[in-house]
C-alpha cells in the first residue's frame, strides 16, 4: 500500500473563501518568514483594532458614559509595549519545529503537525493568560485608580474585560488554525500511515468554545454599550447595538465554521466520491485532530482493508487459473510421456508384424488396416494433447503455439504477430487459451467458412490481443465468449473491451506482459 | 440497514430513542406536551422577567404578566398544538400510529417542514404574544412609539432564539423516526437541498445564543444605575446566559452536525469489515448529504465489484472443471474406444494367424502393448476426471479413489446424494488432495477417514488422519490451492493440525 503515491482529498477544490485565498497568497509570498509575518500581523491587528474596539465598549462600564476616551489610548499603549514580549516569549518558543520547517530544515513532520494542530489551543490559552495579566491587569489598574474603583469594581471590570478576552482568543485561535492549514497539509503528507492524534479542541468542543466565547464577548459588550446609551429609547438602543454586534460576528463565524466544518465535509465527500467512481484511491489528511480526522482515518483504514481484500480475491482467482493451467500441462506431459510412447511402440510392433507376415496376404492386409487405424488414433491423440496444452507454448512461445493451433484447425486463421520478445508464462497461457476458445467456438458455431483474425501487439509493457471472427458468432456465443475472455485475461491482470467493426465484433484484450 | 443503529449513542440520542421505543404511538404528542410546558413554564416567564428591567420603572406588572401568560397559553392551546398535530406533523402522527402513509410525506414533515413550523410558531409568539405583553407593560409606563418598537424588537430577539432552540431540539427528536423511515423511501428519492445547511445551522445557533445573551444582559444592566452593580450583573448574567442557553443550543447544533459524522464513520468501519449492505441516511439536504450519497454509491460499487470478482472466480473454476470433464470424455470416447477396436482387431488377427510361432509371439506383444496403452490412458483419464464422479456421485468416486490410495481410507457418509458437478468435483479433488497429502506426510501407519454430511444447505466434508501432524504454521501452497478451489464455489476450508495429533481438513460447499 503506497500511501505517499495516493492523491489526497480536497486538493481539487482549493480554498473558496476570502480568508483561505489570503492565507495562500501570504504563505507563497512570505515563504520562510510566514510564521513571523503571522505573529506581527496578529500583533498589529490586536493593537490597532481589537484593543480599541474592546475598550470602546467597556468605557461606559467604567465611567458611566462615553467619556474617558483617553483610556483606550492607555490600553493601546500598554498593548503596543507589551505585545512584542508576550507574543515573542510565549508564541515563538512554542513553535520552533514549525519555524525550522519553514526555513527548510529537516524536522520530524509529526512535531510540526503537533505544533500546527494540537499545540495551538494551549498556545492561545497561555498567550491570553499572559495578555490578561499584563495588558488587561495593567490597564484596569490604571483606570481603576483614576476612576476611584471600589472593592467590587476592580474584579468586576477585570472579569468583564477577561470574558471579552476569551472571545478574542478563540477568534484568533481559529484564524491561526486556518492560517497554518497549508503547512499542516504539507506535513500531513509526510506523516506515517497510521498517524492519529487527538486534539483537545475537537469539533464539538470547537463549536462550544466558539459559541461560548462569542456570547461572552457579545454579553459584555452589549452591557457596556447599553449603559453608554442609557436614556431615552434604551431598549431600541439595545436592539441596535445587539444587531450590529451580531451581524459583525455572525459573518466572521460563518467564515470560521465553514473553514473548519464545511471544508472537511467537502474533503470527505471528495474522497468518498473518488472511491465511488472507482478511481485511484484517495487518502484523507489529518489536519485538525478532531472528529473529521477520525472519520478520515476510518476512511483510510477502510481503503487499505478493501485493497488488501480485493488483492486477496484477485490473487485467489489467478492462483486458481494457474493451478488449472499447470494441471493441463501436467496432463499433456503425462499423455506425451506415457500414452503416446505406448502408442509409438505399438505402431512399431504392428509394423514389425506387418513386415513379418508379408507373405500371408490376407493377414498382412488386416494388419495394415489396423496400422492405419492406429495412426488415426495417434493423430487424434496429438490433436487432443495439443488442445489440452500445446507443448510448443512453453518451449517456443505464444506465436508458434498459435501457428500450430492454426495449422491443425479447419477454421482459416489469419495471424498478425507484432511481438518480438516472450511474455510472462501465465500471460502467454491466458492469451493462448483465450484464442483457443475463440477458435473452438468458431469451429462449432460459425456457419459456413469461418475466418478468425488474431493480432498480437505490444506497447509500453502492455500486450494487446485483438480477436475477430467472421462471419460473426451467434449472439449467445458472443456474450459467453466476452465473459470468458474477461475472466481469463482478468486473472492475469488484464482487461477486455469489445468493439464493433462493421458487422463484426472485435475483442480487444490488454495484458501486462512483464 | 442503518449505520447508527448499533452505535453507542450520546445521552441526548439515548433519551429520544428510549422515549421513541416506549411511547411510539404518542411520541409527537409527548414531546409536544414537554415543549408546551417548557414554553409556558420556563421560556415565556423568564423572557418577561428578563425584559422587565429594560422597560424601566412603572406599576401594573402583575396584570401585565397575566396578560402575557394568557396570550402565550392561548397561542399554545389554540394554534401550536392543533396545527402541529392536525397539519404540520400529521403524516408523522399517522405513521407512528401504524396507519398507511407515504413515507415521503413523513420525511418531508420531519425534515423540511420542521424549520417552517419553527419559523411560523416564532412569528405567532412575536405577534400574538409579544405585542399584547408590550401593550400591557407600556401603557402604565407611558411608552411612546419608539419605546414600543424597541421593546418589541428585544422581545422578538429572545423569542427567535428560543424558536431556534426548539427547532434544533426537535431535529434530534425526529432522528429515531427518520432512521425508521429512511429504508422505506423510494430509491430515487430526492429530498432537494434544504435551506438549513450545516454552516447556516451553526450560524443560527450562534446568532441565537448571541441574541439571547445580549438581550438578557443589556436588559438586566438597565435595571441598575450603580457602577458596581452593573459590572457584577454584566459578568454574572453573561456567564449565566452563555452557559445555560448558549450551552444548550450549542450542544444541540454540534450534536446535529457531529452525530451524522459519527454515522459516516461507523459506516466506513463496517464497510472496511466488508459489510457492504451498510447505507447511511441521506436526508437533511445539507453538505453532509453529498458525502453520505457518495458513501452509499461507494458501498454499492464495492458490493458490485466484489460480486463480480467472486463470479469471475466461480466461472473460471467451473470452466476449468468443464474442461477436465471434456478431456476425460475425449480420452474415453475418441482414444480409448478406438484403441479397444484396435485390440479387438488384433485378437481377431491372432486367431487367423498361420501357425508360425514368431508371428504369434509378435502378435502377443502387440496385444500386451495395446493393453498397456489402454491401461495407461484409462489411468490418465481417471486422474483427469473420475468416471465414478459422473456416474455414481461423490461417495462412489471417493470410495474408488480411496481404494487406489497409498493409505487405508474409509469413507463415512449418511447419503449425501448428488450435487452440482462443479461442487462435486471441488469436494472430490480437495478430498483427494488431502488424502494424498496424508499419504505423503502422515507417516507409515496412518489411516484416513473422510466424513461427508449434508444439512442446512451445506455439504460438509472432513478429511482426518491419525498421523504425525505438523505445525499449523506450515500450511503450504497445496492447502492454499485447496482453499481457493473451495472458496471459488462459495464454500470455505480450514486445516487443523498439531504435531502428534494428526491433521484435519474441514470444509464445506453450498449444496
Amino acid at each position: 500500500m503506497q500511501t505517499s503515491a495516493a492523491p489526497y482529498a480536497g486538493g481539487s477544490r482549493g480554498g473558496t473563501g476570502l480568508l483561505e485565498g489570503l492565507v495562500r497568497v501570504a504563505h507563497r509570498r512570505l515563504g520562510p518568514w510566514y510564521f513571523h509575518g503571522l505573529v506581527v500581523a496578529t500583533g498589529l491587528l490586536v493593537v490597532t483594532v481589537t484593543v480599541p474596539l474592546q475598550n470602546l465598549t467597556q468605557v461606559p462600564l467604567w465611567t458611566g458614559s462615553f467619556e474617558g476616551w483617553q483610556y483606550i489610548g492607555v490600553f493601546m499603549a500598554i498593548a503596543a509595549a507589551s505585545g512584542p514580549f508576550v507574543l515573542g516569549l510565549v508564541v515563538v518558543p512554542r513553535h520552533r519545529a514549525l519555524l525550522a520547517h519553514l526555513r527548510g530544515q529537516e524536522v520530524d513532520p509529526a512535531a510540526v503537525w503537533r505544533e500546527c494542530v494540537t499545540r495551538l489551543p494551549a498556545t492561545a490559552a497561555l498567550t491570553s493568560l499572559a495578555w490578561g495579566v499584563v495588558v488587561v491587569g495593567g490597564g484596569v489598574a490604571f483606570v481603576g485608580q483614576r476612576e476611584d474603583f471600589g472593592v467590587l469594581t476592580y474584579p468586576g471590570a477585570y472579569a468583564a474585560h477577561a470574558l471579552i478576552l476569551v472571545g478574542v482568543a478563540a477568534f484568533y485561535l481559529m484564524v491561526w488554525e486556518l492560517a497554518l492549514l497549508p503547512i499542516t497539509r504539507e506535513v500531513a503528507r509526510a506523516l506515517p500511515a497510521g498517524f492519529r492524534e487527538q486534539s483537545l479542541v475537537t469539533g464539538r468542543r470547537r463549536l462550544i468554545l466558539l459559541n461560548t466565547s462569542i456570547t461572552f464577548t457579545v454579553g459584555c459588550e452589549t452591557a457596556g454599550l447599553s449603559v453608554g446609551f442609557a436614556g431615552e429609547h434604551r431598549s431600541l438602543m439595545v436592539v441596535l447595538v445587539l444587531v450590529g454586534l451580531m451581524t459583525t460576528y455572525v459573518g466572521v463565524l460563518l467564515a470560521l465554521v465553514s473553514s473548519s466544518v464545511t471544508r472537511r465535509v467537502d474533503e470527505l465527500a471528495d474522497a468518498l466520491n473518488s472511491a465511488a467512481r472507482g478511481g485511484a484511491p484517495m487518502r484523507m489528511l489529518p489536519t485538525s485532530g478532531d472528529e473529521f480526522d477520525s472519520v478520515g482515518g476510518a476512511f483510510n483504514t477502510m481503503v487499505g482493508l478493501l485493497e488488501d481484500h480485493a488483492e486477496e480475491l484477485r490473487g485467489s482467482r489467478s492462483r486458481l487459473v494457474s493451478v488449472a493451467d499447470a494441471t493441463r500441462r501436467h496432463i499433456e506431459r503425462d499423455l506425451h510421456d506415457g500414452a503416446q510412447q505406448h502408442l509409438a511402440l505399438l505402431s512399431m510392433q504392428l509394423g514389425q508384424l506387418e513386415s513379418t507376415c508379408a507373405q500371408h496376404g490376407s493377414v498382412a492386409a488386416r494388419v495394415h488396416e489396423i496400422r492405419a487405424e492406429l495412426s488415426a488414433v495417434v493423430a487424434e491423440m496429438r490433436v487432443l494433447a495439443h488442445g489440452i496444452y500445446p507443448a510448443s507454448l512453453e518451449a517456443e512461445g505464444l506465436p508458434s503455439a498459435l501457428r500450430a493451433a492454426a495449422r491443425e484447425s479447419d477454421v482459416v486463421v489469419r495471424l498478425d504477430i507484432a511481438v518480438e520478445s516472450r511474455w510472462s508464462h501465465p500471460v502467454e497461457t491466458a492469451v493462448y487459451f483465450g484464442c483457443w476458445e475463440v477458435l473452438q467456438r468458431a469451429r462449432h458455431a460459425a456457419t459456413g467458412d469461418a475466418t478468425l483474425e488474431i493480432a498480437l501487439g505490444e506497447h509500453d509493457g502492455t500486450g494487446t490481443v485483438e480477436l475477430c471472427v467472421r462471419p460473426a458468432l451467434p449472439a449467445e456465443h458472443e456474450a459467453e465468449l466476452a465473459l470468458f475472455l474477461q475472466d481469463r485475461l482478468g486473472a492475469v491482470g488484464g482487461t477486455l473491451v469489445t468493439r464493433p467493426r462493421g458487422t463484426d465484433v472485435v475483442y480487444v484484450g490488454r495484458v501486462p506482459v512483464r | 440497514m442503518n449505520a447508527a443503529t448499533d452505535e453507542r449513542m450520546p445521552w441526548l440520542d439515548t433519551l429520544f430513542a428510549r422515549s421513541y421505543a416506549r411511547h411510539r404511538q404518542r411520541y409527537v404528542e409527548l414531546w409536544l406536551l414537554v415543549s408546551a410546558f417548557g414554553i409556558l413554564l420556563l421560556a415565556w416567564p423568564s423572557q418577561f422577567w428578563t425584559e422587565h428591567p429594560l422597560w424601566g420603572p412603572g406599576g401594573g406588572d402583575a396584570p401585565a404578566f397575566l396578560v402575557s401568560m394568557a396570550s402565550a397559553t392561548a397561542i399554545v392551546v389554540l394554534f401550536v398544538v392543533p396545527w402541529t398535530l392536525r397539519v404540520a406533523f400529521r403524516p408523522i402522527v399517522l405513521f407512528l400510529r401504524g396507519e398507511p402513509v407515504d413515507p415521503t410525506d413523513v420525511w418531508f414533515a420531519a425534515v423540511r417542514r420542521l424549520p417552517v413550523a419553527g419559523v411560523t410558531f416564532t412569528a405567532a409568539f412575536c405577534v400574538f404574544g409579544n405585542i399584547p405583553t408590550l401593550v400591557a407593560v407600556g401603557r402604565p409606563r407611558g411608552f411612546d412609539g419608539l419605546d414600543y418598537l424597541g421593546g418589541w424588537l428585544v422581545a422578538c430577539l429572545i423569542t427567535a432564539a428560543a424558536g431556534a432552540f426548539f427547532v434544533l431540539a426537535w431535529e434530534i427528536a425526529f432522528r429515531p423516526l427518520l432512521r425508521e423511515v429512511q429504508p422505506l423511501l423510494p430509491p430515487d428519492f430526492d429530498g432537494g437541498t434544504s435551506w438549513l445547511t450545516l454552516t447556516r445551522r451553526s450560524a443560527l445557533a450562534s446568532a441565537s445564543a448571541m441574541a439571547y445573551t445580549g438581550a438578557a444582559v443589556g436588559s438586566l444592566v438597565a435595571g441598575s444605575e450603580d457602577r458596581e452593580h452593573v459590572l457584577v450583573i454584566t459578568v454574572l448574567a453573561t456567564i449565566g446566559a452563555s452557559v445555560t442557553f448558549g450551552g444548550a443550543i450549542t450542544v444541540l447544533v454540534s450534536h446535529s452536525i457531529f452525530m451524522r459524522l459519527s454515522e459516516l464513520k461507523a459506516a466506513l468501519v463496517r464497510i472496511g469489515e466488508r459489510d457492504y449492505r451498510v447505507r447511511v441516511a441521506v436526508r437533511a439536504g445539507d453538505e453532509l448529504d453529498e458525502a453520505a450519497a457518495s458513501l452509499n454509491r461507494m458501498a454499492e460499487r464495492l458490493e458490485h465489484e466484489e460480486a463480480e470478482l467472486r463470479a469471475s472466480r466461480a466461472r473460471l473454476a467451473s470452466v476449468a472443471d468443464a474442461e477436465r470433464r471434456r478431456m476425460e470424455r475425449d480420452l474415453r470416447l475418441r482414444v480409448l474406444a478406438r484403441l479397444r477396436q484396435v485390440r479387438q482387431d488384433v485378437t481377431e488377427v491372432a486367431s487367423e494367424l498361420p501357425d508360425v510361432p514368431a508371428l504369434h509371439r509378435l502378435c502377443e506383444r502387440v496385444r500386451v502393448t495395446t493393453a498397456d496403452a489402454m491401461l495407461e490412458i484409462h489411468r490418465l483419464a481417471r486422474g483427469v476426471y473420475p468416471a465414478e464422479l459422473t456416474s455414481g456421485g461423490l461417495e462412489a468416486a471417493l470410495e474408488a479413489a480411496g481404494q487406489r490410495a497409498a493409505v487405508p481410507v474409509s469413507v463415512r457418509s449418511d447419503g449425501v446424494g448428488r450435487l452440482d458437478p462443479v461442487h462435486e468435483s471441488s469436494v472430490y479433488f480437495t478430498c483427494n488432495e488431502a488424502v494424498q497429502n496424508a499419504a505423503k506426510h502422515a507417516g507409515p501407519d496412518a489411516c484416513v477417514t473422510i466424513d461427508l454430511a449434508r444439512d442446512n444447505g451445506r455439504l460438509t466434508f472432513v478429511v482426518s488422519d491419525n498421523g504425525q501432524g505438523f505445525e499449523a504454521a506450515d500450511v503450504g501452497l497445496g492447502l492454499e490451492n485447496m482453499r481457493d478451489r473451495v472458496r471459488a464455489v462459495g464454500g470455505d476450508l480450514m486445516v487443523g493440525s498439531a504435531p502428534g495429533s494428526g491433521t484435519t481438513v474441514r470444509g464445506w460447499v453450498p449444496a
